[in-house]
């Protein structure tokens, strides 16, 4: 497998290899840590990967091994084993759906405000920015963007009711 | 699930895809970073094998040109002084010889180099026989017979043709083929018959088959001193 074919078949699976980490192990950036070691030793065996039927059962199953490990290091065998969150390739699969469905709903509905309400809510709850930076961005004042965050959010609730309805 | 926890859902999974979005490009970056360490190390290994292979291509040229160096002056070392070079014209010869070429006398410390025909291969030249010493008088015979060979007429006179030998001895005659003619005679007077060269002593020069049909000749009277007494030719 040369590197375009990797960068397009196997770095996709980023999101669910993340999630599932994540669950073992309890913690975002040890999930990190995992997953980027796993890249490499997929990397590292790229020759292999092509006669792989199923990648991304083949990506996850490193995962959890690699978890397994670090749990095991972490010298809590003994508790962490009775305890650790195995998530099936299906139900990592349906979150890692569930995940980007909710995301392009967002999308949508935000693309039914107005420009500043989306802007505003985009930064203060997607780039997580505080308020005095979405307030230099926006040119306004702080009582301006309190204001039309208030008016998104209500907006999008109601967008939501819509949809339940 | 009330409307503010469907909203904390969206912006989670909003949050979540934007993360992923920024940890697949690094590791999409990281992957380049690996691809292109592992290209160096590739051209580190190949440039690291042409190195070693030039460094043995050395070393094997260079014990070469040791080995055909020592087996060169061994050679030469098994060589007496005295004896022929390898190569005809590489070694001066310590005999006394005659410059050919320029027809002066060569002293004892004179060195004549053989002259290689074209093409013709060193072993052959070494398979030549040494140079031949001549002594005074025939290298001035030589000499004389170039200059005659030089100056002999194209047109040859109708007249009996004489010459006159002081001293007794034989005399040589040289028809125009370079061919030599002996006979005992003096004072010699050369007469034309049918087909004979006669003098005036009575001798008849034999006159080789080869030459007989040739109507013309040339001579050279040489005394036994090696002094020319006559030059001349005709027709038979």
């Amino acid at each position: 497998m040369d590197q375009a074919k990797f960068k397009e078949n196997i770095i996709p699976l980023q999101s669910a290899m993340q999630l599932l980490a994540e669950h073992m192990l309890g913690d975002v950036a040890d999930a990190e840590d995992v997953v980027q070691d796993v890249f490499v030793a997929l990397w590292s065996r790229r020759d292999e990967l092509d006669r792989v039927v199923k990648l991304d059962s083949y990506c996850l199953q490193m995962v959890r091994l690699r978890c397994i490990d670090l749990i095991r290091k972490r010298k809590r065998d003994a508790f962490h084993n009775e305890q650790i969150a195995y998530l099936s390739d299906k139900e990592v699969t349906m979150q890692v759906e569930e995940t980007r469905n909710d995301a392009a709903l967002l999308d949508r509905l935000l693309d039914e405000l107005p420009e500043k309400q989306r802007r505003a809510l985009r930064m203060k709850y997607v780039e997580e920015r505080d308020t005095q930076y979405i307030e230099q961005a926006l040119q306004m004042s702080s009582n301006n963007v309190y204001t039309t965050i208030s008016r998104a959010i209500q907006s999008l609730k109601d967008k939501i009711k819509t949809l339940k309805i | 699930m009330n409307n503010n926890q469907d909203i904390d859902r969206l912006f989670e999974a909003a949050r979540r895809r934007e993360a992923d979005q920024r940890r697949q490009q690094q590791l999409s970056d990281m992957i380049d970073r690996l691809a292109e360490d592992e290209r160096k190390a590739e051209s580190g290994k190949r440039k690291a094998k042409g190195g070693l292979f030039w460094t043995y291509a050395g070393i094997a040229a260079s014990v070469l040109l040791l080995a055909s160096v020592g087996l060169h002056i061994l050679s030469q070392d098994s060589n007496s002084p005295s004896s022929q070079p390898m190569i005809a014209g590489t070694k001066p010869q310590p005999t006394t010889a005659v410059d050919s070429t320029a027809g002066i006398p060569a002293t004892h410390t004179d060195v004549v180099v053989p002259v290689l025909k074209p093409h013709a291969s060193p072993i052959l030249a070494q398979s030549e026989s040494p140079v031949e010493v001549q002594s005074p008088e025939s290298r001035q015979d030589e000499i004389e017979e170039k200059e005659t060979a030089i100056e002999t007429p194209t047109v040859l006179p109708d007249e009996p043709l004489l010459a006159e030998e002081t001293e007794t001895g034989n005399v040589r005659t040289e028809n125009e083929t370079g061919s030599n003619i002996s006979h005992p005679a003096s004072p010699i007077v050369y007469e034309r018959t049918s087909s004979r060269l006669v003098c005036g002593s009575g001798c008849r020069p034999e006159v080789r088959p080869s030459q007989e049909n040739s109507p013309r000749f040339a001579f050279t009277n040489i005394s036994s001193t090696g002094t020319t007494i006559g030059i001349g030719g005709g027709e038979f």
